[in-house]
């Protein structure tokens, strides 16, 4: 009987951590899951930003040592911007793509046009990524900011 | 009751056991999120360095001098990067970064090297250190190099007047097409079109008086022409005129204090001109007396060859005497010219002037070395000068090579170096393609180069057609 006790016993302190291990990497694996979407459309945008600056040959908007939320390279032919959804929007030409997915939502995003070269100005990026899922009841998200030069 | 005993300790076995994996998978899991966490970090991070590097190059076009090597935040102020001197670091969220400028060291073979090189002056190391805080903390460093290649100047001599603005010694500047110049070696003649057998070139080459071996009356004399030929030898004619008898050599015979001589001046070819089949003597003469003077010209060539001339009085007479069977068939070294007259004591004394005199034909004779000494280059503030590079045409034996002197005076001093950084004649920029200038000596507001010609043999000059130097303000 008492050895039946003592089974009894250790078996629940096992389920319990069993539990506690399982839930543990559960919440693990949601954050990073979220995580990984925020940096993920996070440097997805820096990067397409920085290819596309350093290939610029003319900065329209904002105007030099300007800033604001819409960026207009190659006398228009290029523009970022954000949707009400919170989705970067780049067109180009005649092309539209959208540079973040549904897993996040981009917020505070600003551009800046700087000097004092005026024929190399620096263009600045700066954002928030959000993610739309909760994590341990929290939201995540994560600022991000680069820089380019224009060649 | 063995048996039962062994029950429970197998169970406590077994939960051991079961702890160890449970830790080994926990471990496990922990470092793959480490791994995870630290990669995300080191992208952003990365993306923060980035931001500092591409705001250096705003910089860097718009002004290299505010590049000084100090620990700086850059940031924006009213729309323009600016570099703030800091002891610390700006903050972002979790992440702090600053960065650090200092001087680059290169190598003799210019790489760059983090110790024992020479200071580059155009050329900076950027350090840019992140580090952040978090579960996982931790830091990276970018080092990057930012080389002032923007906007550099070029300072280019290839017109005559760049060159004569220069110091010459035993090279000459030509000009065959329009005011394009080229530095040679003196000496030499021209081949071709006999139009091209400049006066200046010729003279400027020089033809100097030589009295050793004179009795003491012809030596009196011969001074006295040295004094006006050393100051009269040269015409500079440059229209082909010549401009009269302040301008030429005064020669004067003078009859011998007994009996009958031959009074004599020696014209020695000095700078070899045209020392290997020369064709023909060219010269002016003029003849001041009211009656005619009859006098001899002597070319020696280890032999002589002697011809008469006639000058009629008051006047200026052209002389043109041909030696082209013994210049070009016998390829004879011209050694000097007489002007002699055989005269009793009591001849009165013969004077006459000679200008413009050329010699033309040959094609050796062309000095060994050479040096053009350019005019100063005024940078307007202290500059970074990057590189040498030339074009010219170097015939077998011969070779072009430079040095470079910086100076913060315009008046100097000027110590001139070479790619090793020595003043050796031996010690020169020589790759037409371009050369880095010597890091030791590269930087200061005035600039002068050193162009050295040489012929081994003397057969050929080389040929400097023009200069370009490289530089950063």
């Amino acid at each position: 009987m008492v050895e039946l006790i003592i089974y009894c016993g250790l078996l629940s302190i096992i389920l319990s951590i069993l539990y506690l291990f399982y839930a543990q990497i559960a919440n693990q694996r949601i954050l990073q899951v979220t995580e990984t979407d925020i940096y993920t459309n996070g440097y997805k945008i820096l990067l397409d930003f920085q290819k596309t600056v350093r290939k610029t040959s003319s900065v329209g908007i904002p105007s030099f040592r300007g800033m604001g939320n819409i960026l207009s390279l190659d006398n228009g032919n290029i523009t970022y911007h954000l949707d009400e959804q919170g989705r970067i929007i780049k067109t180009e030409g005649l092309e539209t793509n959208i540079l973040s997915d549904q897993k996040i939502v981009i917020e505070d995003l600003v551009f800046s046009n700087l000097g004092p070269s005026v024929s190399n100005p620096t263009i600045k990026i700066s954002f928030t990524v959000k993610g739309v899922h909760l994590v341990g009841g929290w939201e995540r998200e994560e600022s991000f900011q680069t820089a380019v030069t224009k060649r | 009751m063995k048996k039962n005993g062994f029950a429970l300790v197998e169970i406590l076995v077994c939960m051991a056991v079961f702890s160890i994996v449970i830790f080994a998978v926990t471990r496990l899991f922990w470092v793959s999120q480490e791994a995870a966490s630290l990669g995300k970090e080191k992208l952003k991070a990365s993306g923060l360095a980035l931001e500092y590097q591409e705001g250096l190059k705003n910089l860097q076009r718009s002004n290299w001098n505010l590049l000084v090597n100090g620990r700086y935040l850059l940031q924006d102020t009213a729309g323009d990067l600016a570099l703030i001197p800091t002891e610390g670091a700006e903050t972002l969220g979790r992440f702090s970064r600053y960065l650090t400028i200092g001087t680059a060291l290169r190598d003799s073979s210019g790489n760059i090297v983090s110790s024992g090189g020479v200071p580059d002056q155009s050329t900076k190391k950027i350090t840019v250190n992140i580090s952040w805080e978090g579960v996982h903390p931790g830091q990276m460093t970018y080092v990057s190099y930012l080389t002032r290649y923007f906007e550099n100047f070029a300072w280019i001599q290839t017109m005559v007047n760049d060159f004569n603005a220069g110091e010459m010694d035993m090279v000459k500047i030509v000009s065959p097409v329009m005011e394009n110049g080229e530095v040679q070696l003196k000496g030499g003649c021209f081949t071709g079109d006999p139009e091209s057998l400049i006066y200046d070139d010729q003279l400027r080459n020089g033809w100097r008086v030589n009295c050793n071996g004179l009795s003491s009356l012809q030596w009196l004399i011969c001074k006295i022409i040295q004094f006006f030929s050393n100051s009269t030898i040269v015409t500079n004619s440059t229209e082909y005129t010549y401009s009269g008898s302040s301008n030429s050599i005064k020669i004067t015979l003078r009859p011998p204090g007994s009996g009958t001589a031959w009074s004599w001046v020696k014209i020695y070819n000095y700078d070899k001109v045209c020392t290997i089949g020369f064709r023909n003597l060219h010269f002016y003469a003029y003849n001041p007396s009211s009656s005619e003077i009859r006098i001899w010209v002597t070319a020696v060539y280890g032999q002589w060859d002697r011809r008469e001339i006639i000058l009629a009085p008051n006047t200026w007479t052209e002389l043109s005497l041909d030696y082209e069977q013994i210049g070009e068939d016998y390829e004879k070294t011209l050694d000097s010219i007489y002007f002699s007259k055989q005269m009793s004591v009591s001849s009165p004394n013969v004077i006459f002037y000679i200008d413009q005199a050329e010699l033309t034909g040959g094609v050796g004779g062309y000095f060994s070395s050479g040096t053009l000494a350019s005019s100063v280059l005024d940078t307007g503030k202290s500059s970074a000068f990057n590189r040498i590079s030339f074009t010219g045409s170097l015939p077998a034996n011969t070779m072009i090579g430079f040095q470079a002197a910086v100076s913060n005076s315009p008046t100097g001093p000027w110590l001139f170096y070479g790619p090793g950084g020595t003043s050796s004649e031996t010690d020169l920029y020589s790759v037409a393609e371009g050369q880095g200038l010597w890091l030791g000596a590269n930087q200061g507001r005035y600039f002068r180069y050193k162009a050295l010609l040489k012929s081994t043999d003397g057969e050929n000059t080389p040929i400097l057609k023009d200069v370009t130097i490289n530089y950063s303000p």
